[in-house]
Parts: structure tokens; sequence; C-alpha cells
């Protein structure tokens, strides 16, 4: 019987000792999500895209988000035929470590 | 020696203490602690302003601003549209700061504060001279946050006969004049134009703008320039329409709502604004026709056609101003 | 006694589930309780996001087709209008006095296959001490051939990152 209680009281501790870090990392998810990062980033993102140097910005930004603000950045970009139109669909990935985001739009 | 009818009987008993123990934390669950959050309240009253459309109870269209009754907003946000955070709308920056309309704090908790808590609060805008505000002076602890936005500009089309010729025609030298203004929908309504920039008829005010209306539509003499009537037409088809106000000479001659019933002289200048509605009747692809007829017989007049796209209207450059929420 | 035997399992196992029932209603109530911590951070937050605000709104085109106030600002070097649009936007306040935020700013952008900065504009007047809590905001900004940056020229289009660092002086 001391076994089977034990053995509850191990399971008890384990939601316990999880419990302090499931607040904290939630928290701390909301507090410091980088929405004007993201979004400053989306939007520059789209107004390269069409430019003729936009591989060497994207270079700009991969080196400069990753030393300056310590974010792993991607931008994939794929031409498409929409109707009669030629879309470019963009992938933008961003990870800094606490916050992962991604995001895929027609530009 | 342990038994088998005490260990039974211990595990029921250890089994309905522990569920009895989990309810207990339901009744703390009414006792908030209100003072701490000031801060967090006045963050995300400012993050609803600056950067959320509002939404009216029928949601065609997040145009809350043009509805009758302040019960019918289920919440209010100044931003232009969904996807352009700190640029606001002017109309709805004025139909916020109307305490005439929406009665302070019953209205602004339920669509904007939000909670059971009953926050008092003081929220301003600053732009350019004016300043708007809205609840009494704050007291000592208060929490607040302090955004900085830009108001979008009206746009309009301006027609200075001193400038623009399109009636000089030398047959022409009556005050029998028919001007359409075409405005497409399509044209406008364009997702590659900034949002700053952007004119939607359905959502923004137009404004007309016809300045030395003698030299414009080419009268001479003594005749007196005279408007007959205001047509309204969508896809060339007229409807009723009444949401306009009509200025002439900087005094009011039409208000919102009502319709041109006489015949008005118009000396000098005339300013037409043309007002979004909660559902409006144009589509995406319509194109609204506004026709001023300045005779009494519109089908022997000369007519001609402006149209309002992104070559001949202008929006002046907006200016930033600042957004202060205080909460106690 | 047999009886005194049997009194004293009694008396442990009430003992024992005494135990038990106060150390299972502790262990319930701790795991129900989820820590966050408070309010230490939303100072910080808000001067951030102040400042990120002020730089959005500068970034916003004049015209319908037109450059940004701040591309222009940096494109031509003109550290004194920055300091003029932006110091009143941080400052500017309805309650009580102006809000004594400094700040400075630089420019970072990308030199091969490094990183390298350059100050944009350190305003005067104040010393930091050092124990000044301090929060960063950035905005990208795209420069173009014929700049008057003091960085060497690529003969290309680039995003150089505004870097601006706030506090409360």
């Amino acid at each position: 019987m001391g076994f089977l209680i034990s053995i509850a009281l191990l399971f008890l501790m384990l939601i316990v000792s999880q419990a302090t870090l499931v607040g904290q990392t939630t928290a701390e998810g909301v507090l410091e999500f980088p929405k004007h990062e993201i979004r400053d980033f989306r939007s520059e993102v789209i107004r390269s895209v069409h430019l003729e140097t936009t591989n060497d910005i994207r270079e700009d930004l991969r080196l400069l988000s990753l030393k300056r603000n310590h974010a792993v950045v991607s931008v994939e970009t794929s031409e498409l035929w929409v109707e009669d139109r030629q879309v470019t669909m963009v992938m933008i990935r961003y990870n800094n470590g606490v916050t992962v985001y991604e995001e895929t739009l027609l530009v | 020696m342990v038994t088998i009818d005490f260990l039974v009987g211990f595990t029921i008993f250890i089994s309905a203490f522990i569920i009895v123990v989990a309810m207990v934390p339901h009744p703390l669950f009414a006792v908030q602690s209100a003072r701490i959050d000031y801060d967090a309240v006045a963050y995300r009253t400012g993050v609803i302003l600056v950067e959320d459309p509002g939404m009216p109870t029928s949601p065609d269209f997040p145009a809350w601003e043009r509805q009758m009754d302040p019960g019918d907003v289920i919440r209010m946000g100044l931003a232009v549209e969904r996807g352009s955070p700190h640029i606001l709308s002017p109309a709805k920056v004025d139909r916020f700061f109307d305490t005439g309309f929406f009665t302070y704090p019953d209205d602004y908790q339920r669509s904007l504060i939000f909670g059971d808590y009953p926050y008092s609060f003081h929220i301003t805008l600053s732009h350019r001279d004016d300043r708007w505000s809205v609840g009494p002076a704050p007291p000592d602890q208060f929490g607040v946050v302090r955004r900085v936005v830009t108001v979008k500009e009206t746009s309009s089309l301006i027609r200075d006969g001193n400038v623009h010729h399109e009636f000089h025609l030398p047959e022409n030298l009556t005050g029998d004049q028919r001007l359409t203004i075409g405005i497409p929908c399509a044209t406008l309504i364009d997702p590659a134009v900034d949002p700053l920039f952007r004119i939607d008829p359905r959502i923004d005010p137009l404004q007309i703008e016809v300045r030395n209306i003698r030299e414009y539509l080419n009268v001479t003499g003594n005749e007196a320039v005279v408007l007959d009537e205001i047509r309204i037409a969508r896809q060339g088809i007229t409807i009723p329409f009444a949401a306009y106000t009509l200025d002439i000479d900087e005094d009011e001659a039409v208000s919102l709502d009502d319709t041109l019933q006489t015949s008005r002289t118009v000396p000098g200048n005339l300013t037409f604004t043309l007002h979004p509605v909660p559902n409006p009747p144009w589509r995406q692809a319509d194109t609204i026709d506004i026709t001023f007829i300045f005779s009494d017989n519109p089908d022997g007049a000369d007519h001609r056609v402006v149209i309002y796209d992104y070559n001949n209207a202008t929006i002046p450059r907006a200016e930033p101003g600042i957004l202060e929420v205080a909460v106690w | 006694m047999v009886v005194q035997d049997d009194a004293t399992l009694y008396t442990i196992e009430g003992v024992a589930a005494a135990l038990l029932m106060i150390a299972t209603a502790t262990i319930v109530f701790q795991a129900i309780s989820i820590y966050t911590p408070g309010d230490t951070h939303i100072d910080d937050m808000l001067l951030e996001q102040l400042g990120a605000d002020a730089l959005a709104v500068m970034d916003m085109p004049r015209g319908q087709g037109e450059k940004t106030l701040l591309e222009e600002v940096v494109q031509e070097w003109r550290p004194d209008i920055f300091d003029a649009t932006f110091s009143p936007l941080l400052r500017e306040r309805s309650f009580g006095a102006e809000d004594p935020i400094q700040y400075s700013a630089e420019i970072s952008y990308r030199i091969g296959d490094g990183v390298e900065s350059v100050t944009f504009s350190d305003p005067p007047g104040y010393v930091a001490t050092g124990r000044d809590p301090a929060v960063r905001v950035t905005r990208w900004v795209q420069i173009h051939p014929g700049h008057s940056l003091p960085i060497p020229s690529t003969g290309r289009s680039q995003a150089v990152l505004l870097e601006v660092i706030l506090w409360r002086g």
C-alpha cells in the first residue's frame, strides 16, 4: 500500500514541477511576442519582392536579422500563374527562439 | 495486519476527499484583483483603438460609425481596415469622440474596455491642432498608454474655373450644363494602393469641389448659375440616395440625409460630400455617377464627365497624432 | 494484549490518513496556481511599443507612390530632421510634463559577409550613467544607389537596419 501511495505522490509531484514552467513560458510567449518586428519585416519583404536586386536584399535581411535581431529568417519566392496574371508567392519564416512565425502570401 | 476491507474503505475515502478538495478553487475564482492591471487594461484598449477596425452587429462592413443606434456597435476600433494598424479613419474618430451619441461610461465600457470591473478612463487624441477627448481627468494613480497614430485625410476632386476648361466650347455660352462625376469603384479600390491613400467609396467620404463656377461653366453676362437637380446613379441607373451634404459658398444648402428639393443659385463655389452608409448599395465593380444638372432641360444641356480616380482626385499628406488612454 | 495492538494500528491508520489528506490537498492546491511573471516588464514593454509606433508612423509614405519620411531622411543622411520629427512623437504628453525619453540611433548594414554599424543620431545633453534600463526598437529601411550614408557604396539597393535605443533619462 505504501508503494502505491508513493507512486501516486510521485505522479502528483511531476504535475507540480511542470505547473511552474508552464506558467512562466506561456506568459513569456505573450509578453515577448515581437509584433512590431514581424510586421516591419513582412512589409519590408513585400516592398523588396519586385526589385531587381532582390536576392542581395534577402541576404541583407537574413544576415542583419541574425546578427542584430538574433532571429533566424528565411524568405522564399516562387512564381505562379493565377488566371491570367503572374503573381509571386512569398513564404516568410521567422524564429527568434521564443516565437516561431510563418506566413505565405501572394504579392 | 492490513485487511482487505481496510484497504477498500481507505481508498474510497481518499478518492472522495481528493475530488472534494479539487472542487474547492471554483468558488475562489470569482475573487478578482483589479488594481494591479490598469496598465494592462490601458494597453489592451490602446491596441483595440489603434489596430482594430471595429465591428458593428451586421458585419457586412466594418463601418460601425454609421450605425444609428449605439447598441449596434459590438466593438469600437478606429483603424481604417483590418491590415493597416496606426492609420485611423476620420469618420470613426469623429463618431468615437461624439459624447452626444455614445454615453460615457456605459457604451465605452461595453464595446471598448470589456470586462466586469467598471474601470474609468480618459482617452485623448491630438492631431495637428485638434484635440479630442472623452472622460474625466484622471486621479493620481492610473495606468496610461501612449500610441502614435496617423489620421487619414479625406480625398477631394477639385474643379477650378480658372484652371479647368472642360466646358469652354465656342458655342457654349449659356448656363445649361450637366456635370457628371464618374466614380469607378473598381479602379479606386485597388489593393496595390497604400491604405493611407486608398479611396474606398463604401467607407470613405468623397468630396467634390467646384470653384469659380461661372468661369468653369463658361457663363457670361448676368445669367445666374442655378443648380436644379442632383442625380446619383449606380451603373447608369438612378437610385434614391440621400446621404450627402451640399455647401454653396460655405453655407450649408443641403444637410445629411436630405435631398435637393428646390433649385439653388450658385454664386461662386459648390462643395458636395458623399457620405458612406452602413449598407452601401455600391459593389466593388460598380461605377457611381453623380450628375449636377444646371438646367431645367437636362437632355438639351451640354454634358461633361470627369472621372474621380487617382489622377484627378487628391488626398492631402497625413500628419502623425498621439492617442493616449488612461485607465483607473 | 490484542486490544492494544489493534488500537495502535488504528492510531497509526488515523495518523497516516490525516497526513495523506493534508499532503494531497497541499499538492493539489500548489498544482493549480500558475506562476506568471507579473508586471515587472510592463514599463519596458510600453516604452518599446511607443518607440516602435513612432518609427512605424514615420515609415508611412508621404504620398501615393512616394518614399517615406524615414527613407528620405536616411537616404540623404539628415539626422537633424529625424530628431525634429522623432523627439516630439516620443515626448509629448497630455497629463503632466513631457516624458523625458532619450534615445540614440545607429544604422547597421551588411558588408560582404559581415555586419557593421554607424551612428546616425546621438543627441547630446545627457550623460548615460549605465544604470538606466533601455529598450531597443528597430526598423528596416531601404536605401538606393546615390545615397549619402557614410558607408561603402555597393551600387545596388540594399536594406539597412535602423536601431534606436530608448531610455528614460
